[in-house]
Formats: C-alpha cells, structure tokens, sequence
C-alpha cells in the first residue's frame, strides 16, 4: 500500500472536510502530514474546533503561520459542506490565508487510491432523493487522482463506466442504497465494491499541495459548497 | 471594546458592530424574502444555502464601511437558537472559527433574549424590572423581565404565534409570503367591525394566547363570502383588529397583576401600526412606560445579538471550542435560559 502523501511540498495547509459521516482534519507541515480522523455523524461542529487547535500545538505552530485551508467542498452532505466550508472561511479571514477548495469526491478517490492501491476509481455516492452523486477518477503522473467524468448528480440507472476498457473500482456508500441497480449498470466492474471508503484530510493535503503550488487559491468569501442539487429540488410550502 | 454581532437564524442575515463606549456602530441586514416568495415560506436548505453566501461579504462589507480591522473586535456574538438548524450552523460556524483565528471569546446567544433586549439600543431604554411582550413569527410570550438573564414567562401561545396567525391568514387571502405586513396595509381600506372575530381566552382568567381558532375562524368566513375580494380589505381590518385587541387585553391584565410600570414590546409583530397605536392608548391610561425597538430592530438583525452578547461578556461568560447551537434553545420560566 502506498503513502497517502507522496509530497506535499513546502506549504503549511490545514485540510478539513465534513462532507461524510467522517469527520476528518489534518494538518501538512514541510514533510509531515498529521490527521484527526473518527466517524461522528452529527459531531463535526464538536470536533473540528478542538481538533485543529491540538493539531497546531502538536506541530508547534499557530493559525497564523500557515499558507494556506484546504477544505473539501463538496459534493455531500448539505450540512456537513457548511459546516466545513463555514469553519475554513471563518479561520482564513481570521488568519489572512487563501482557501484551496477540493471536490469531495476526488477527496474520496484519493483516498481509495491511498488505501485499496487502484488507479480507476468510480464514486458513487447516496445523494438520497433517489439519486447518487457520480465522478470517474483516474490517476495521473503525478500520483494525484484526476477526474475523468467529472463529479454529477445521476439517477442510479443512468449511471455508465466511462470509455474505453480501463478496469475500474467502485467505491462509495451508493452501493449500500442501490447495489442492484448499480451492478446491473456497470456489469464489467473488475472488483468488489469498496462501500466503506471515507474521505480522509491527509488525502486533502496532498491534493491542495499541487494547488497551492499552481496557485489555485480562492479568496476566503468565494469559497463555497458545491451541492450539484439546485433549488428545483424544492416545491411550495405547504402552510396549513 | 468591539463587539461583532451575527444573526442567521432564519432567512435574515445581520451583522453589526456594538462599541462598549459609543454603543450600537453600525449594522447591516441582509432579506431573504424574495429568495422563499416563489415557494410560499421559508425553504429551510434554501435559508441556510443564502446564509454561508451572504454572511461573510457581509461582515467584511461592514468592517470595511466601518473603517474597523478585525484586530479591533474584542469579542463575536452569534445566535446559536432557537431557529433553524440549517442557518444557524452558518453563524455558528463562521463566528466561532473567525472568534478562534482571532484569538477573542465568541459568544452564543439566545435568539428571544437578544429580541427582548433590542429595545436596550434606543436612547432612554428601559429600566428593570418591566413586562415584555414578545410578538413574532415564531413566538407570542408575555414576559416578566426581572433584570438582565432573569426572565420568567407568565404568559404564552398555546398554538400559533401571533405572526404566524398573520402570515397563515395572509396567505388565505393570496397574498406572497410573508403576508403578515401586507394584511396591516390591506386592513387600513377596511371596516374593522364588519365581521366579529373571536378575541381568544379573554374571557377567562389568565395570560396564555391561543391563536389558531382565529386563522380558522379567517378561513371559513373567507370560504362564507364567496372568497370575493371585495370583502378582503374588511377581512383583513376585523382580523387585525381581533388580534391586537387580544394582546392589548393580556397585556393590560399583565401589568395589573404583576404591579410593573413598564411595558416593553419586541419581535416583528411589534412593528405593526395599530399595536403601536393600541398599547399607547392602554399606558396612558395605566399611566406605565412604554417601549418599542425602532422598525428595523423589530426584526431579525445582527444588533441585538450584538448588545446581548456585550452584556454576556460583561458578565464574565466563557465558552471552548466546540459549536455548539440549540435549534430548540427555549426560555423557562425560571431565571435562566434553558438549553432542550
């Protein structure tokens, strides 16, 4: 298995995403990455707070001495998006730091790389409404997972494999949901699905190095939750 | 000392900055209502969506007019409940993590009390001890205020609060959301003793509300008249009217039960014109103060989380690290907040 963090660098990033039932920070230092990682549905707003500032003092260095918050911006749980997307723009205006917005699915990817050693890694989320949220990653040169579909909100029966006779890895909780239709789906699949892969901020780190690097910064105000579900999900109120 | 104050409880986002030494700075408001008009009410994911957008360029807007850097805050104030649970996470999180970056105490605050303290920002405010009449959207309490943090309830809705009667009944008669505003415009064309409303649990001791049988008592008359609009304007006048004669009965039968000299109104209702006009005729009669928050502060806004939080701070009041919000935060009828 390899290293989730190949290199990650010189810069200071502090990495948070909450878009899961993970709630997942970490902390990358010149050569070092550190994490806090528990699966607390409903914790994150408890957690995060505390955890960023024992991952500081463990590493010995204040808010202010960092480049740079990472923060998985979706696609995921509503909630879970602001919350660490509230948390990252409320730090980096305190700190005067830029934020390095990720897609929680590539976030997702990375970690299934990480941790089941594939390159292909199909993503499919439960997006309740009966639908799944959607994304095809694949590894390039530089050990980062890159989208090769890009991240979507799909009816499960329309998912597809993407092109081409690549051999791809199914990750994600949608396949607790919808396994059947799924599998109906993508009937080449090589491999078992992998349900139980949760985003990890070490994984963040290593993807918001290469973005820092290239300058792929936002200003804290413009960071924003990506939900993919707009507000034609929503009907008229019902008020008596 | 600086305090910056956040309120994102429901579909309003407000900021504002309270100086210890030259009171309330500035604030600014930021309205959802044309957001949640299309859908007849407020959308809670969709409140909570606008709430990350807007606070944040809100907040820096503001220092920025203000000509104050964020070094200057001593202190961030946020409404941590009662409210939505989706648009309080925003403020939470966002005034929390800022307070942290920024190395200054951040403090939760309660919704109703910030309300109740409102009229705190006007010049003369009130005294303690005093009654407080809260009249809302999502609340209708009479409160006996004792001092500040000491608020004993002594009367509240069994059902609806009174905004809520005013929004429901609004939009029988096809008015947008939220039509509570738009029924006091309407009634002013109307009869107000056309129809003979009920005046709810007035005719019995006590100081509770109930104000469900009045928006149903507006809806059948309303299917009576042939759901005519030329009958609205007589509708809307009889109804308001039932209303505010309603909380001028219990807030009288209040103020001669509890011996107080000073009546204090807050919450959105308390920006209505014939309540206004309808509790200034009962103080002078009682001979009691009367207090109003000006328009703006009757409803949702940053400044009286502001000044509330100001007088937590004073008090000594730490919190850690976690964020923490109480969507159900209510007020006991004892001498402290209650957390559900």
């Amino acid at each position: 298995m390899p290293p989730c963090v190949i290199t990650c660098g010189m810069a200071k990033i502090l990495s948070i995403d909450t878009s899961t039932a993970a709630c997942t920070v970490a902390l990358s230092v010149e050569d070092k990455v550190i994490q806090r990682h528990k699966i607390a549905p409903r914790e994150h707003a408890q957690l995060i707070l505390p955890w960023v500032d024992s991952l500081l003092a463990e590493a010995g260095i204040t808010l202010h001495d960092l480049d740079a918050i990472a923060v998985g911006q979706g696609p995921g749980s509503f909630t879970g998006l602001r919350i660490g997307v509230g948390v990252a723009q409320g730090l980096a205006v305190g700190a005067s730091l830029p934020i390095i917005v990720v897609s929680s699915l590539q976030i997702i990817a990375q970690t299934a790389y990480s941790e089941l050693n594939h390159e292909k890694i199909l993503v499919a989320q439960d997006a309740r409404m009966n639908e799944v949220y959607w994304a095809a990653y694949s590894k390039d040169k530089t050990g980062l997972m890159k989208a090769i579909v890009e991240d979507q909100l799909r009816l499960p029966s329309e998912v597809e494999l993407p092109e081409g006779d690549d051999k791809w890895c199914l990750v994600g909780d949608a396949w607790n949901v919808y396994s059947q239709v799924l599998a109906e789906r993508l009937q080449t699949l090589d491999f078992q699905p992998a349900i139980d892969i949760f985003p990890k901020a070490e994984c963040l780190s290593q993807i918001a190095s290469q973005l820092f690097n290239l300058n792929q910064i936002v200003s804290p105000e413009d960071a924003m939750p990506v939900y993919l579900r707009g507000k034609g999900a929503w009907t008229a109120v019902s008020h008596l | 000392m600086i305090i910056l104050g956040i309120e994102t409880s429901c579909d309003e986002t407000g900021v504002a900055l309270y100086s210890e030494t030259a009171g309330l700075m500035a604030h600014r408001i930021y309205s959802q209502i044309a957001l949640h008009e299309e859908f007849g009410g407020v959308v809670p994911e969709l409140a909570s969506r606008d709430q990350i957008q807007k606070l944040l360029p809100l907040i820096l807007q503001l220092l920025t007019d203000e000509e104050i850097a964020l070094s200057d805050l001593s202190a961030i104030a946020y409404t941590a409940g009662p409210g939505l649970a989706g648009s309080l996470m925003v403020g939470a999180c966002v005034g929390r993590s800022l307070a942290y970056a920024l190395n200054i105490p951040a403090i939760p605050v309660n919704h109703l009390e910030a309300h109740l303290l409102a009229p705190m920002l006007e010049e003369n405010p009130p005294t303690f001890p005093h009654l407080a009449l809260l009249v809302s959207g999502g609340h209708c309490a009479l409160i006996h205020v004792e001092k500040l943090g000491g608020y004993f309830i002594i009367g509240e809705t069994q059902d609806d609060a009174v905004g809520e009667a005013f929004d429901k009944t609004a939009r029988i008669l096809g008015m947008p959301y939220p039509g509570g505003p738009k029924i006091a415009t309407l009634a002013l064309e109307g009869n107000p003793t056309r129809y003979h409303f009920p005046r709810p649990m007035t005719d019995r001791p006590g100081l509770d509300f109930s104000f469900s049988g009045i928006k149903t008592f507006a809806a059948n008359l309303i299917h009576q008249e042939g759901s005519d609009p030329s009958t609205f304007p007589d509708i809307a006048a009889s109804f308001q009217r039932a209303i505010i004669d309603t909380l001028v009965i219990k807030s009288r039968r209040a103020i001669q039960q509890t011996g107080l000299s000073t009546l204090v109104v807050s919450g959105g209702v308390s920006a209505n014109q014939l309540l206004r006009e309808e509790l200034a005729l009962m103080a002078r009669d009682l001979n009691i103060e009367l207090h109003f928050p000006r328009l703006e502060f009757c409803t949702d806004n940053g400044a009286m989380v502001a000044y509330a939080g100001f007088q937590h701070i004073k008090q000594g009041k730490k919190t850690d690290l976690t964020i923490n919000i109480e969507p159900r935060w209510g007020m006991g009828s004892n001498l402290r907040l209650i957390h559900s």
